[in-house]
């Protein structure tokens, strides 16, 4: 069954007054034809692999094998240490967070692709924040989980979530969107104020380019990842407040798609524009090509 | 999955398994080819240690991929990377991998990663598979005879497993045929059995879903 709308799942949550977690776990148990002792242990084994990487990732000191990316979530951690900041703890620790994650994916860690490798910081990192705020429970973790993956079925089905496809918006935009949800999951907020909190924050990430460094998921996604994790806490606390998307999420995905569609292919994962493009990009990408111990034999045309 | 790419790491995982499998044991010497984006960014996507992984028989999410290097020489295999341009008509994403072997067990497959881990089989021993892995998939090698492919079928059915998808054609140059079925359900242990006993049988693969037990990762 394919989930291409949030409204079924809005108006069963408003009609039994649950959560968007809960009737996403009910979705899940019906189509896997499974029991929710099932399918929650396995949203556990994921959360698991999730904490971990965040455990893993801050701690990084070394430069990744490219020399593009390594020790900036241990930097953020520390200027926190030292206290005086500008934007405050919280959001600071998110974006260490996901950067530690997205820099730890990067060294060849495990990780749990939300929605793909490469935007693979920002929900663990919102979830276990929002977690850490509310000092929530195991079970309401795994709610907000079951309330990010509607989120990211529904794009999926109606757009995309691959950054070849519909560049960055649909990579990062999406794990934004993704933890958005989660996190007004897991302060308590309902089904409707979830989604408009995704809706929120993937506005934010319309149009967003595709455009690595030398091809590697470095950068610009790595330090994405960290910025689009506090963004992604601020629409939760905007759409808590009462702050109101006026394109419900449905539209802003097909709003999405479209740009997605009339994006040159050169911002779509080619490192052929943008960012891969420039002075500096092109210089790692020259290096990066016959730089290292690890060679090709020999080239057949 | 073992980041950074799900495409050039876990992709290049899935399509180095899915070579191991086709030569059904572990391979002793492989020759690797990145085509494409695999052949610019295989360094810091790790895609030769994945590929190394996937020959090795690892999962996508399995932490030895890191040091895939160090198990390969403690299974006695040796893997070359070569760069190849398989011209336009391919994915920019693919790969071509010779496992080699004496007489005639050596395997050839290219196969493309499409996203999010995903992949395609285009080629198996030079003859055009369109194959996802997704599904359980039989792959059987047999003697171009009049009736093969009923008594294939037939032996499936016996089973009753639900064929999904069934492509047969003739192998270049030989009178052999290659045959691909994709079925619904697993495969029970006596079908390759069964299989192998049909007249002019010279091989029997049966792949496991490739994603089964990774989906979650």
């Amino acid at each position: 069954m394919t989930v291409d709308s949030v409204i079924p799942f809005l108006s069963k949550a408003k009609k039994e007054d649950k959560s968007l977690g809960e009737i996403m776990i009910e979705h899940e148990v019906a189509v896997q034809e499974s029991n929710v002792e099932i399918v929650t242990s396995a949203m556990k084994q994921i959360w698991k692999v999730m904490v971990n990487s965040i455990d893993q990732g801050i701690k990084i000191e070394k430069k990744s094998p490219s020399g593009m990316s390594g020790g900036n979530a241990k930097k953020i951690l520390a200027k926190l240490k030292k206290g005086k900041t500008l934007s405050g703890d919280t959001i600071l620790k998110v974006t260490a967070r996901a950067i530690g994650v997205a820099e730890y994916n990067s060294s060849m860690g495990i990780i749990v692709a939300s929605p793909t490798a490469g935007s693979s910081g920002v929900v663990p990192a919102v979830v276990y924040t929002a977690a850490e705020i509310c000092e929530a429970s195991e079970e309401t973790i795994i709610k907000g989980l079951f309330a990010s993956g509607l989120i990211g079925l529904v794009c999926d089905a109606k757009a995309s979530t691959s950054g070849s496809e519909h560049g960055c918006q649909a990579e990062i935009g999406v794990s934004a969107a993704m933890a958005a949800a989660a996190a007004v999951e897991i302060v308590g907020g309902n089904a409707a104020e979830a989604v408009n909190a995704a809706a929120l924050v993937l506005k934010n990430a319309l149009g967003l380019a595709c455009d690595p460094v030398a091809g590697l998921v470095e950068v610009p996604c790595i330090k994405r990842n960290g910025l689009m994790a506090a963004e992604a806490l601020i629409a939760a606390d905007m759409s808590l407040s009462g702050v109101e998307s006026v394109i419900p999420f449905d539209e802003v995905v097909v709003a999405m798609d479209d740009i997605g569609q009339m994006m040159p292919c050169e911002i779509k994962e080619t490192s052929e524009g943008g960012l891969a493009k420039t002075k500096t990009g092109k210089a790692y990408k020259i290096r990066l090509r016959s730089s290292g111990k690890r060679q090709l034999e020999k080239t057949e045309e | 999955m073992v980041g950074p790419s799900s495409s050039h790491t876990a992709g290049a995982v899935r399509i180095g398994r899915t070579a191991r499998l086709l030569f059904g044991k572990q391979p002793k010497e492989v020759d690797v080819y990145f085509h494409g984006s695999f052949a610019d960014t295989w360094r810091g996507h790790g895609s030769d240690k994945a590929v190394i992984g996937g020959l090795l028989g690892f999962k996508t999410f399995d932490e030895r991929i890191k040091e895939a290097g160090k198990y390969a020489k403690e299974a006695g295999m040796q893997v070359h990377f070569m760069k190849i341009n398989l011209g336009k008509r391919y994915h920019p994403n693919s790969i071509k991998i010779v496992v080699k072997a004496e007489n005639e067990d050596s395997i050839q497959l290219i196969a493309e990663s499409v996203g999010g881990g995903d992949i395609v089989i285009r080629e198996i021993m030079g003859y055009k598979t369109d194959i996802s892995g997704a599904n359980v998939t039989i792959i059987l090698r047999h003697s171009d005879l009049v009736g093969s492919l009923s008594k294939i079928t037939g032996v499936i059915s016996s089973f009753e497993l639900n064929i999904l998808t069934i492509r047969s054609k003739d192998i270049p140059r030989k009178d052999e045929a290659l045959t691909t079925i994709e079925i619904e359900e697993k495969a029970p242990e006596a079908l390759e059995a069964k299989l192998k006993k049909i007249k002019g049988m010279k091989m029997v693969r049966i792949l496991p879903s490739l994603t089964e037990g990774e989906e979650m990762f």
